[in-house]
């Protein structure tokens, strides 16, 4: 068994195959480490659109049980379409978006669309609804508005079936943006090396098995000179990523492009975070991450080999492509409601709070129907959380007093420890909002309100 | 786990040294520096090595049995781990635990146990075995020993330490507790100054005069010397000798019989360190029952056995942490929970008090129990939304994940240190930060996080109202809490341009927010001795109700109505600046009002962050503390001289208060501006005795 191969998964997905609107492509990989065959990196195969219109996109998804190997180790995990991660399901801005699931689990579960202002019966919560019974199916229809780099995954027993397989990428294209030489996207998760309980948790980051796109050694080989616009999501269950490589640019963050090109040392994707990149290879890099835990900060300062990268062709002086920023934005004057989210607990039992309360012994906070709102997130508790607000997107706009360079539109914001997030939105989707902490651990322990606009 | 795929990359010298030099031996003889032998153990890489590793990367682990016994006898229930590792078991009736090793972690290889009556032990584990291994744990003596000296957790400058110094090794938790203020517990002269009734400030004796104090004889803090000092106003030897308890908490590091001593017996480390590592790791357990203190709920277990380490004292060394897998002998270390618990802090963050002064009694129709509580942190908390799920330590002490063993790694002394915590890099989170954030450290934002503000207004004509809401959003305690001299001060204003509008009706900043001079209706209010041009007075008309909040204790559950709560609704009716002082008798740049109580104050225009505190009573705004009323009446007195909890309109967790306030505006769109003050002191307290006092600016929002 080669370390790292997952049975009947994306490695093994015929490129020809490929509905007509994917453009993404295998990468051809090498063994870049003596003694260590790395893995061809390939992406997850992407879902057959069914609907043949042109401004709509439909989509079957079967949810069931997958027998694979983690690093040798025989594991009961779960996946759609047979894949992990699940099939990358592909829009444009405007479409109608249905998606067919069918839960072949034996267990209960829902789809939420991470990030997407879907209608809020489609944002698959127990709040609002009872999750889709073993056996059973139900059909999601939505219209996607914005751009960006999306995900799917289970909102019932989250912590299970997500560390399980359950997700996959949604990709919303803006056909205003330029086109690159290639896409390629990248989906971390983390695998409990440590052999705990199930298998399915990993709480040590510094012990952490990290796949991408399901393989555990990847190496990837790229021309020289080619531009990659590369999608970057951590499905990670607990895991923090802090990635860089050399020369990084940011151009996107959960939700379409930046305020500007940023060009950062490092970028921390805490989980269920999405970034988008765009490399001009040149020679050879590595992708590593510091080993960044929720306990906050470098730890260490140990780091982590993820990807290494081969460059063939010759050197060439590419520049980059010219995506249409939409600059800096500045802080809402005078917000009509102001709502604050602490977060706390967790350090003396599984109990994790917002502003003192444990999910579903929740006070609904309310916002009107279109008005604009600033949420402020503190946190006091012992570790970070990454806090994502369902149906509705948001703007940064100051981290501890501090205005964010060129920040896009996000849907999920890792607050650190002792620090305190303003975040702006337009109240633009009725109904009741998950807001929570994408600690899946966390989440499940309590760490989750709701937001009702009406 | 592949092993070459981790890519460690130290910051300085394991970069150029990948193993460790070993260790545990060693550690029975002080320093490890010297001993460089190394074991055959698959080894991290850094990044330029991870493309040349040729071995294989199969990680390494093995299963060994280790029997543990307590005093020669198998011990059941005891809990088994690897050292540096994570997971945890526990023995059987044959005192057999089956126990994972991985090789691949950094440090030593061992299995380590930790039973309630014994020093953990361990035993090398570094190869597969079919042998039991066992690890003999002795009983340690539970006799405390009065002969035991508290060790000095050391210097600042630690280059001048020895290894008995707890900062010698601890690097950054030392340098964390050094700037902390458990540090200062006991040579706070703020303390020394309520405890001798003196004013340390004044160090001559014409400005001791001055501040109407007597320069007389006295012993001077941390020393046996007797010297001239300013002795001014009230203290716990002056007012009510018959008290003892504040040694108990504030030097609870005085060798010899604990409890009931005398702060002045506070002297070397016991004073200079106040509220130090020795002290703290002695705490064997916690009676939630018990008065406060180190003879009280806090059980100070202190060494009695002969020791046996060379350079570690006299006695065998034992220390109690939150730690399972403390091998190193020369801690002594035995595992306990409450290190994780609320309760260990609220040992001391916890007061209820009789009355003390002599000839006063209590009300025990207020108070039937015969004691009024003090500081009720604990309480507030254990009644509290955030009990269980965030104790104490959630808050106030963070992790540290840059320091990955609390005897450092990873910093200028790593090499040295590795063996001393036997190599082991916790994982992140385990080690936790021993600055205990509070008001007094502004860099930890506590208060800022804890509260927030909210502004709703409305304008008819020239008429503003607003409603100024103040939540304590995030603190598992009232705010403020602990010391009941703290408030928290709410000043609104409303502004035309940015100049201020007259205040005509609402809410006010009550008493407790500071005045000079206080007058009521019937009295001469153009006389105000010693007032000053600038100065303001401030009137407000008392309604005749009584503010109705929800507080701590009697002052929520019902036990209390409103009036017995203790704050008069009172209204602003105006205010008026001194322009002119002849005398006693002073001006005004307008009439003052009609009203009930007139408050001699200072003007609040350019109040900021670190401004000296003012004199803001009757100021549009309101204000939150937990009052003590003294037998003369006076509010806001210290403890040892109450009688009484006037009041405590503090804000428990979660729960916020709205005050109204009406002004007058000469503009369309006036500006209301909220400004949140923390203080630490009552300002006639801090007057009195020359205490520096300053504004906390902790919330501020317009609207």
């Amino acid at each position: 068994m080669i370390t790292g191969l997952i049975t009947t998964l994306a490695a093994c997905v015929d490129p020809e195959a490929r509905p007509e609107k994917s453009e993404a492509l295998p990468y051809e990989s090498t063994v870049t480490t003596p003694g260590i065959p790395a893995i061809p990196l390939t992406e997850p195969a992407p879902a057959e659109d069914l609907d043949p219109a042109d401004n709509a996109v439909s989509f079957r998804l079967e949810a069931a049980p997958l027998s694979t190997l983690d690093d040798g180790v025989p594991t009961e995990s779960y996946a759609y379409n047979g894949q992990i991660p699940g099939p990358t399901l592909r829009a444009k801005v405007g479409d109608t978006v249905t998606v067919e699931l069918n839960n072949g689990l034996g267990t209960a579960t829902t789809l939420h669309w991470h990030g997407l202002g879907v209608p809020n019966l489609m944002d698959g919560v127990t709040w609002l609804q009872n999750p889709i019974a073993a056996g059973e199916g139900f059909t999601y229809s939505f219209t996607v508005t914005a751009p960006g780099t999306y995900w799917y995954h289970p909102h019932v027993d989250v912590d299970q079936q997500v560390d399980r397989g359950l997700y996959g990428m949604f990709i919303v294209e803006d056909p205003g943006d330029p086109t690159p030489d290639r896409e390629l996207l990248l989906v971390f998760d983390t695998r409990d090396e440590a052999g705990a309980g199930d298998g399915h948790t990993a709480p040590d980051p510094a012990r952490q098995v990290w796949t991408i796109n399901g393989l555990s050694t990847p190496g990837l080989t790229l021309t020289a000179g080619e531009r990659h616009r590369v999608r970057v999501l951590n499905a990670a269950n607990l895991g923090y990523l802090k990635l860089r490589w050399p020369g990084m640019r940011q151009i996107a963050g959960d939700q379409g492009l930046l305020g500007a090109l940023q060009e950062p040392e490092a970028v921390v994707l805490a989980p269920g975070d999405r970034a988008e990149f765009e490399w001009i290879a040149e020679q050879d890099f590595l992708v590593e991450t510091e080993i960044y835990t929720a306990s906050g900060g470098e730890a260490l300062g140990d780091t982590l080999a993820l990807l290494p990268v081969t460059v063939t062709g010759d050197p060439s002086d590419t520049p980059g492509l010219d995506w249409p920023f939409a600059g800096s934005r500045a802080e809402t004057e005078d917000p009509s409601t102001e709502l604050l989210f602490a977060f706390s607990g967790g350090a003396a039992s599984e109990d994790w709070m917002i502003n003192g309360e444990v999910y579903p012994d929740v006070s609904v906070s309310t916002l009107a129907l279109g008005e604009v709102a600033v949420i402020e997130l503190r946190n006091l508790s012992a570790t970070e959380h990454p806090f994502h607000l369902h149906g509705h997107r948001f703007r940064v706009l100051s981290i501890d007093g501090e205005v964010p360079a060129a920040s896009g539109w996000e849907d999920t914001i890792n607050v650190g420890i002792r620090q305190a997030i303003r975040l702006e939105l337009v109240a633009d989707n009725p109904g009741d909002w998950m807001a929570h902490c994408h600690l899946l651990a966390h989440e499940e322990g309590g760490m989750m309100t709701v937001l009702r606009v009406e | 786990m592949t092993a070459w795929y981790l890519s460690r990359v130290p910051p300085s010298s394991l970069a150029t040294s990948p193993r460790h030099p070993w260790t545990l031996p060693a550690l029975y003889f002080g320093w490890i520096l010297g001993c460089d032998e190394e074991k055959p153990r698959p080894q991290p890489v850094t990044p330029t090595e991870s493309a040349s590793v040729p071995e294989s990367p199969a990680p390494q682990r093995w299963t060994v049995t280790v029997r543990v016994t307590l005093d020669g006898v198998p011990v059941a229930e005891t809990r088994v781990k690897q050292g540096g590792g994570r997971q945890e078991w526990l023995t059987d009736t044959e005192g057999l635990a089956v126990v994972e090793v991985d090789g691949t972690i950094t440090g030593d290889l061992y299995v380590v146990a930790a039973h309630p009556e014994a020093r953990i032990d361990g035993v090398e584990a570094a190869e597969p075995t079919s042998d039991v291994l066992e690890i003999p744990l002795r009983r340690f003596d539970t006799t405390d020993n009065l002969a035991y000296v508290f060790a000095d957790p050391g210097p600042a400058d630690l280059s001048k330490s020895n290894s008995q110094q707890c900062g010698h090794c601890h690097i950054t938790l030392h340098e964390e507790w050094y700037a902390s203020p458990h540090k200062q517990s006991a040579s706070n002269p703020k303390v020394h100054d309520l405890y001798s009734g003196t004013a340390a400030a004044f160090v001559s004796e014409p400005d001791c005069d001055q501040a109407g104090g007597s320069w007389a004889p006295g012993t001077l803090p941390g020393t046996d010397t007797v010297a001239d000092r300013c002795q001014l106003g009230s203290g716990v030897l002056t007012s009510t000798p018959s008290f003892g308890g504040c040694a108990d908490c504030h030097a609870p590091g005085i060798d010899g019989v604990l409890g009931g001593r005398d702060l002045r017996e506070a002297t070397g480390v016991a004073y200079d360190s106040g509220v130090h590592c020795d002290v703290c790791h002695h705490v064997e357990s916690v009676d939630p029952e018990a008065p406060a203190g180190v003879a009280g709920r806090l059980r100070i277990l202190r060494p009695s056995e002969p020791g046996s380490l060379v350079g570690a004292g006299p006695w065998e060394p034992l220390s109690f942490g939150p730690l399972l897998d403390v091998l190193n002998p020369r801690m002594g270390a035995v595992l306990r929970e409450e290190y994780h618990e609320a309760e260990l802090c609220i040992g001391c963050h916890e007061l209820e008090q009789a009355v003390l002064v002599e000839g006063a009694s209590i009300d025990l129709l207020r108070w039937p129990d015969g004691v009024f509580p003090v500081h009720s942190t604990g309480s507030e908390w254990r009644e509290g939304p955030m009990n269980p799920a965030a104790p104490c330590q959630s808050c106030h002490m963070p992790p540290k994940p840059e320091v990955g063993n609390s005897a450092d790694l990873y910093n200028e002394f790593e090499q040295a240190l590795v063996g001393i915590s036997a190599g082991w890099e916790r994982a992140p989170g385990e080690v936790r930060a021993h600055s205990w954030w509070g008001p007094r450290q502004p860099e930890g934002r506590m208060l800022e996080l804890a509260a927030s503000l909210g502004i709703e207004k409305t304008q008819v004509g020239d008429q503003l109202s607003a409603r100024v809401t103040v939540k304590n959003a995030a603190a598992g305690h009232a705010i403020p809490t602990g010391e009941p001299s703290r408030s928290l001060v709410l000043l609104v204003e409303a502004r035309c341009d940015g100049v201020e509008q007259p205040a005509t009706g609402g809410d006010t900043i009550p008493d407790f927010g500071g005045w000079i001079a206080q007058k009521l209706r019937g009295e001469d209010w153009s006389l105000w001795p010693g007032a000053a041009v600038g100065q303001r007075v401030r009137v407000v008309r008392r309604t005749g109700d009584w503010v109705d909040y929800a507080g701590f204790g009697a002052f929520g559950d019902g036990r209390f109505d409103a009036a017995a709560k203790g704050m008069p609704v009172e209204e602003a009716a105006g205010e008026a600046e001194i322009v002119t002082v002849e005398g006693d008798r002073v001006s005004f740049d307008r009439p003052l009002p009609e009203g009930d109580v007139a408050w001699l104050g200072e003007g609040a225009g350019g109040l900021a962050d670190g401004a000296p505190a003012r004199a803001l009573a009757g100021a549009a705004g309101f204000a939150f503390a937990r009052v003590l009323v003294g037998a003369d009446g006076e509010r806001m007195v210290p403890h040892f001289l109450a009688v009484d909890v006037g009041s405590d309109n503090r804000l428990l967790p979660l729960a916020s208060w709205t005050s109204a306030h009406q002004f007058t505006v000469a503009c369309d769109t006036p500006t209301v501006h909220a400004t949140l003050l923390y203080r630490a002191h009552a300002l006639r307290l801090a007057r009195e005795r020359g205490w520096s006092l300053d504004e906390r600016v902790i919330a501020e929002l317009s609207r």
